[in-house]
This record gives C-alpha cells, structure tokens and sequence, in this order.
C-alpha cells in the first residue's frame, strides 16, 4: 500500500483525490449513461441488418407515418397529465394532513399505510391485484383504470416532496401574516401555498414523469384500444425489434430526463 | 414578504358564507384531519388495499372465489410436502425459481454495493464543491427515466452480434454468451437499481466528517486501513438501507429478466405473470403473488429487526420501481 501511495505521490496524483478513485467514477458513469448513449447511437443508424454504421434521420422521419406509436405517445401524455393534477392536489391535501393537523394522532401508522407499504410492495402485484379487481367489477380495462393505477403509484412519491416542504417551512412567515390581520384562508393563499410552490411544482413534475414512463400497471390494466407508449414500446421489443422503437425512445428519454432535470433542482433536499 | 400589502386587503370585513364555514373548520382539528386524510385513504384503500387483498382471497379458493371451496392446493402446489420430505428437490420447480431469484437479488446487491462506494466515495468526499451538485444530478437523471427504455437498451449491447462481443471479436477473444442467459439478468438489473444504494450511500458518504479520515492518516493508517477502519464502517446505515431496497425490488423483478434472461435468467415474477397472461389459472398466480409478498414483507421485517433503518433509501430520487 505504501508503495503504491509513494507511487501516486511521485506522479502527483495523491494531493486530494487518488487516481483510482477517480476512475472508478467515471466508469461508473460510462455505465449509467453507455445504455442511454447506445440507444441514441441506434436511433440514427441507417442501415437495418447492416454492420456498419451509417448516420440517417429516416427512423425519427418515419414516426410521423407511425399512427400507432403518435397515438399512443398522446394517449400517455394525456394519462401523465391527468394523473400529475389528481395526485399533486391529492397530496399537497394529505401533506399538511401528515405533517401539521393534530387529529389523528397515529401517523406513524397512517404513513406507513399510505406511503411506505404503496412503495415497497412489488409493482407487478399491484397491477395484477388491479387487474383482477376492475375484471371482477366488469369494467375492463382502458383510461380510467389507468389513470386511478397510476394515482395511487405516484402519490406517495409526491407526497413525500411536499411534505418535505411543508416539515422546512418556515412557521413564523404564516404567523406574521396573521399578526398583519391575515386570516386563515388568506394565509394559506398568500404566504403558505407560495412558499411551497417550488416543492408542489417537483411533485407535479415527478408524478408526470413516473406515469408517462410507467409500464406494470398499465402493462395489465390497459385494453385494446388504449395503449400506453410504454406498452406499445413493450410490444415491439418483445416481438422484432423495429427501428422506429429506438426513435420514439430518444423522444421518451428527452421527456423524463428533460422533466427529471427540472423536477430535481427545484427539490429541496 | 414582498405582498404583505394584499395580505389584509380586501379581508377586513366579516366573513361570510362558505368563507366562514372554512374558517370555522379550521378551528377544528378533527374535521381538518378528516377532509385532508380522508380522500385519500378512502382512494387507497378502495383502490391499492382491496386489489391486494383479492389476491389473498383468491389464493386461498379453488376457482371463482366465494363459490368454490375454500381450498390450501394452490400452496400445496408450490410447496409439494411429499416433494420436501422426500427431498425430491426436482419435484419443486417452483421453489427452486423462487429461491434462484433471491440468489439474483442477493449477487445483485452485492454487485451495486461494490459499483456503489468507489463513486459515492469520490462524490460525497473527493469531488470539487461546484461540481458536487451536477455530478449527483448526473446520477438522479436516469433514475427518473424509463426503466423499460433502459433495460432494453442492453439488448444490443449484450446480445451475439453486440457492441461488447463485437469489442471482444475485434480483440480477437471468443465471443461470450450474455443476452438471455443469467447474466444478462444480472447485469440489467445492477444497471436499473445501482442508483438506490448510490443515493443513500452518497448522503451518508457526504455527512461523513472529514477530520476523522485525516486524522486516521495523520496516525499513519494507509488508504485501504482508512477505508475499512474509518468510512465503511460509518456510512454502512447509508448502504444497508439501500441494499434492502434493491434486493426486496429484484427479488419481484419483471422487465428486466423477461428481456434480458431467457431460460437461465427466469424470475419468479415472470411465473406469477404467466399465470394471468397465458396460463389463465388466476388463484395459483394468486397464490404465488402472496408467496413473494411474503417474502418481501419479510426481508424487511428482518431488515428492520437488524436495526437497518430502511426508510433512509426512499426518500432520494426513487423512479419507477
């Protein structure tokens, strides 16, 4: 070890950071983002059972003729939207429920029920146990069991952003309000909401992105005629891999890492 | 406050109707836990606990639940007692699938442990104060995108004619068997979760004091001694609390072994999945789901028991899981 530390010492590689340490990292990244990198490398190569590689835009032009995928890229915004509204409002509600309101006492247990078991227990049986409850209510599949899937995935997710902004609020912003005659209501307008917006936003921001990326749930609860992107993306890597699938993946990946970036500096940590 | 002009505008005079009505409530600590908690645990329970407990309905009847029998075959099934007492391990496939996924979980663990510290090591310690921040983001970002995406991406790194057996070719070295085999598995599933353990790990790496490590070098102990002696042990909460995630999440893991594993690599998920995708024998599928929940149940309560604090890892990043 001596000799080793002597030797990095000699190359000057031993006042702050050791070389290996350092390497370690990078190639730690090379692992993250290589797979990522691959399938933007992918999305642009021309050639289809060819060995070498050849830039060409005709896989991201053909998209536009892909009626399926354009369809499904809609329908799981449109999911994505409907479940960031429901699931912010919901847990901004349940935050100062959580955190601030005396009645009920036990919130150890209400969290765990609400937050910690939705988060730990396997997805795949969430979305089975969905599955055969809206089958044994004979209403099938399609949006609005998606949509309440994904609700109830994504809240404890929001939920923990915002609480986590409302445990650091600042109290004595909300009592100067009400010294300066503020009452309640106008409080929570004016000084509480405002200050939360950066953590309400992430949450929004987070719940959209798990539910547009999202594939269990709605590997199992969606029908014939609405089909999620994940699921159709799904399809086509199960079956022969198209070219177009590469495609709509970057579109995909710029989303989330787009909302991701956004969603993460606006989080207090 | 920039506003604490318009805080009392217009709020001056009595309120009224549905105005006072909320004011009122909010005087009411009973009825304000009950409108903020109550929407969403009415939602959950109908909608996440009863789904689940269907299952455990199912499991435990011999067809249409309530109609038919209450029967144990189904478990009988995945636990053949003859099959056990006679030691006839071949008679108890799927035993044997559920016990090689918890061996994935486990050498998954272990190898994004390994990946884990170096980097978070660097990160929470070494790394330049302003580039701290991007270098943490730049480990959350993929967290927060597609799973699936990413999985299947290591399709044509890893299958025959990919980009790693295309790099050993060129090399001149024989090419290795990776796509479809258990190692494929493994290496799409140390991919997917390494940022569970990397998160935590780096809060713990981070609040770790650095005097101590200059104190231990100042007494001479050597870098690995420092390591060993000084830093694993006070950031191993961090990692514990990220390693139980990662195992109890691959030990259900789906998409990752179905498209990187084939035979050798096959899940117990991809069982309980066949169940109601082909099989259509929903109360077996049921059964098993109730086996893995089990399981995952219990992994955390021996988790907890072991004074692993698990709630640490849930809190940073957290995507798609």
């Amino acid at each position: 070890m001596s000799t080793a530390d002597g030797l990095q010492e000699r190359l000057g590689l031993n006042s702050d950071v050791s070389l290996g340490l350092k390497t370690a990292a990078v190639l730690t990244y090379v692992f993250l983002y290589g797979p990522i990198f691959v399938i933007l490398v992918m999305s642009f190569d021309a050639g289809r059972y060819g060995l070498r590689w050849e830039f060409s835009p005709e896989w991201y032009l053909n998209l536009a003729t892909r009626g399926d995928l354009i369809g499904s890229l809609w329908l799981s915004l449109q999911i994505g939207v409907v479940v960031m509204i429901v699931s912010t409002v919901l847990a901004v509600v349940a935050a100062f429920g959580l955190v601030r309101f005396d009645w009920p006492r036990r919130k150890g247990a209400l969290s765990t029920y609400l937050i910690f078991v939705p988060l730990t227990l396997p997805i795949i049986i969430y979305g089975i146990g969905l599955f055969v409850f809206f089958s044994q209510l004979g209403l099938g599949r399609g949006f609005i069991p998606i949509v309440i899937g994904h609700v109830m995935y994504t809240f404890p997710f929001a939920t923990l952003v915002v609480a986590a902004g409302v445990i650091d609020l600042d109290r004595s912003l909300e009592e100067a309000a009400m010294d300066l005659g503020a009452d309640p209501i106008t409080t929570f307008r004016e000084v509480t909401i405002p200050a939360l917006m950066p953590n309400i936003v992430a949450a929004a921001l987070f719940s959209f992105t798990l539910s547009f990326d999202e594939f269990l749930i709605s590997f199992f609860v969606s029908g014939a005629g609405s089909i999620p992107l994940p699921v159709r993306i799904w399809g086509m890597v199960r079956a022969d891999i198209e070219p177009e699938v590469y495609a709509i993946s970057v579109v995909v990946l710029v989303i989330s890492m787009t909302i991701a970036v956004i969603a993460t500096r606006l989080r207090r940590f | 406050m920039s506003s604490s002009s318009e805080l009392s505008g217009g709020e001056t005079t009595a309120p009224s109707g549905f105005r006072a009505r909320v004011l009122t409530m909010a005087d009411n600590s009973r009825l304000k836990g009950l409108t903020s908690l109550g929407p969403i645990v009415t939602l959950l329970t109908v909608f996440y606990a009863i789904p689940v407990a269907l299952l455990i309905v199912y499991s435990v009847f011999v067809d249409d639940p309530f109609v038919t029998a209450i029967t144990f075959e189904h478990f009988a099934r995945f636990l053949d007692l003859s099959a056990v007492i006679s030691l006839q391990i071949g008679d108890l496939p799927y035993v044997r699938l559920l016990a090689r996924s918890l061996g994935i979980a486990v050498v998954v663990t272990v190898l994004s442990l390994i990946i884990a510290y170096p980097i978070t090591y660097y990160l929470g310690q070494h790394a330049p104060e302003r580039w701290q921040m991007l270098l943490v983001l730049l480990v959350i970002i993929p967290f927060w995108t597609s799973y699936l995406i990413r999985t299947y991406a290591w399709i044509p790194i890893l299958s025959r004619n990919g980009f790693i057996n295309g790099a050993l070719g060129a090399l001149g070295l024989p090419t290795v068997p990776l796509l479809n085999t258990y190692w494929g598995s493994i290496i799409g599933l140390v991919y997917v979760f390494v940022p569970f353990v990397i998160l935590p790990l780096y809060a713990s790496m981070r609040s770790l004091d650095a005097s101590l490590i200059e104190a231990a070098r100042d007494l001479g102990a050597s870098r690995s001694a420092v390591f060993r002696e000084v830093v694993f042990p006070l950031t191993l909460p961090g990692a514990l609390a990220g390693a139980v995630f990662v195992f109890i999440k691959c030990a259900a893991a789906y998409v990752t072994p179905a498209l990187l594993g084939g035979t050798s690599g096959r899940m117990f998920a991809q069982v309980i999945e066949t169940q109601f995708g082909t099989a259509f024998n929903w109360n077996f599928g049921a059964a098993l789901s109730v086996i893995l929940v089990a399981v995952v149940l219990g992994s955390l309560w021996i988790a907890m028991r072991l004074g692993i604090d698990v709630g640490k890892s849930r809190g940073l990043g957290g995507g798609g899981l």
